[in-house]
């Protein structure tokens, strides 16, 4: 295609991010990740209102050679695509705000041999709030007719995604795992800590995802790793993380004593869950203040081109400031370096 | 050309991300007659599946591994 008079866009899906030294073309359909020059997320951002020739009018051929590469980048990762003055007004940049109709999104419940949490109860006020999604961390062992009872609360529920985490036990084996995920469909990940290094893992081959780890999770202190591994290409997180702080908003959590906390890890609580209503706690003041940190006033992610994709956390961060990078993560977007 | 314009209005409604390289063959190498039913079929077989607007929105809620 002769693509002089032409403008090249890129597919909305595909979203261009800034950061200090680099930047990067997060396909959010197919779950890809570009590192581009920041020079070539200029051109991009310019040639929203030039076309190609318009555009290499001004340079030498040198000039005009990188420009052509980044042509047939774009193209060849089907990442955009030429059309004319006329279509480019056809296909809009993506500029919505996140929007969702539950007051609370995701919700954490701790719990080691130490709780007493009444699971119907908290399950049934988190549906009044619109939650779609919980974790439940367990740090002591805890007994397959237990958890199978606490699931029980769930069938009819509109919660319909449900991560678990427990230390693994002899009880635990592969064909308890099986049953466990077999009766609980609604079960979207479960992952075995203290899995011993002497058995291998199980087979991860369920509709659910299933992670053997030989990690020690024995309290909420393990939470906060930033890490490639959780980064979300997903459009939705992406749209979320611009205006919200990606951890927190729309989260709400109970910890093993039944305080009621924005993340368990955290000290400020909003009462405890047996005399105060997960309602009441998130319409109390200050509830949702963190949900507003978002990335861009982050110190450091701010010009981190991960910003909109990685993870955050605000229980531990740089100085124990309440803008500060998060404490675990070891990159560094000047130097473009991961340390470990 | 307007049928395509149609179109492309149509698909912006459902999914302002959807993919539209495929709505750009469509008005560019694809006679005008073609029906949605065709364009998915070319869509799997460029993309191998019509799935797009249904990925399971799911973030991970806490990070410990
Ligand atoms: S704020 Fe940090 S510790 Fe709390 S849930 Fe998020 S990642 Fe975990
Ligand atoms: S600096 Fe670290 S925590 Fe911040 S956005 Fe980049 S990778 Fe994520």
């Amino acid at each position: 295609m002769n693509a002089n008079n032409q403008y090249l866009t890129l597919f909305a899906n595909c979203i261009p991010v800034k950061g200090a030294s680099r930047s990067v073309i997060c396909d959010t359909q197919h779950k890809r990740v570009k590192f581009i020059p920041n020079s070539m997320y200029d051109w991009i951002q310019e040639l929203k209102s030039i076309s190609i020739e318009d555009y290499q009018k001004e340079l030498n051929e040198n000039q005009i050679q990188i420009t052509n590469d980044y042509i047939d980048f774009i193209i060849q990762n089907d990442f955009g695509f030429f059309c004319t003055k006329e279509e480019l007004a056809w296909f809009p940049e993506y500029d919505g705000s996140y929007e969702s109709p539950n007051e609370i999104e995701n919700a954490i419940i701790d719990s080691d041999d130490s709780s007493n949490h009444n699971y119907q109860k908290i399950f049934s006020q988190l549906e009044q709030l619109g939650c779609e999604a919980i974790q439940l961390r367990f740090f002591d062992a805890i007994k397959f007719e237990q958890l199978n009872k606490i699931l029980s609360h769930l069938e009819q529920s509109s919660i319909v995604s449900i991560d678990l985490a427990l230390p693994f036990s002899q009880e635990w084996s592969n064909e308890k795992v099986k049953d466990a995920l077999n009766k609980h469909p609604r079960i979207f990940q479960l992952t075995l800590t203290s899995f011993p290094a002497t058995l291998d893992p199980y087979p991860n081959e369920h509709r659910a995802n299933l992670v053997c780890s030989s990690k020690v999770i024995d309290s909420n202190s393990h939470c906060g790793i930033i890490d490639p591994k959780y980064f979300r290409l997903m459009k939705e997180s992406m749209i979320e993380a611009r205006d919200f702080n990606n951890c927190l908003n729309k989260k709400i959590s109970i910890d093993v004593h039944g305080t009621i906390k924005n993340c368990p890890t955290m000290s400020e609580s909003f009462g405890n869950i047996a005399s105060t209503t997960l309602e009441e706690a998130l319409n109390s003041n200050g509830f949702k203040t963190k949900w507003f940190i978002k990335k861009d006033d982050i110190k450091i992610c701010q010009d981190c081109e991960f910003r909109y994709i990685c993870s955050d956390c605000r229980a531990y961060t740089q100085n124990e400031d309440a803008y500060g990078k998060p404490l675990k993560c070891n990159y560094n977007p000047e130097k473009m370096e991961w340390k470990s | 050309m307007d049928d395509t314009k149609d179109k492309l209005e149509k698909l912006l409604k459902v999914d302002n991300f959807n993919r539209l390289p495929l709505f750009m063959e469509n008005a560019k190498l694809i006679p005008k007659k073609k029906n949605l039913k065709e364009y998915k079929k070319i869509t799997v077989e460029k993309y191998g599946t019509t799935n797009f607007r249904h990925t399971v929105y799911r973030k991970p809620i806490s990070t410990f591994l």
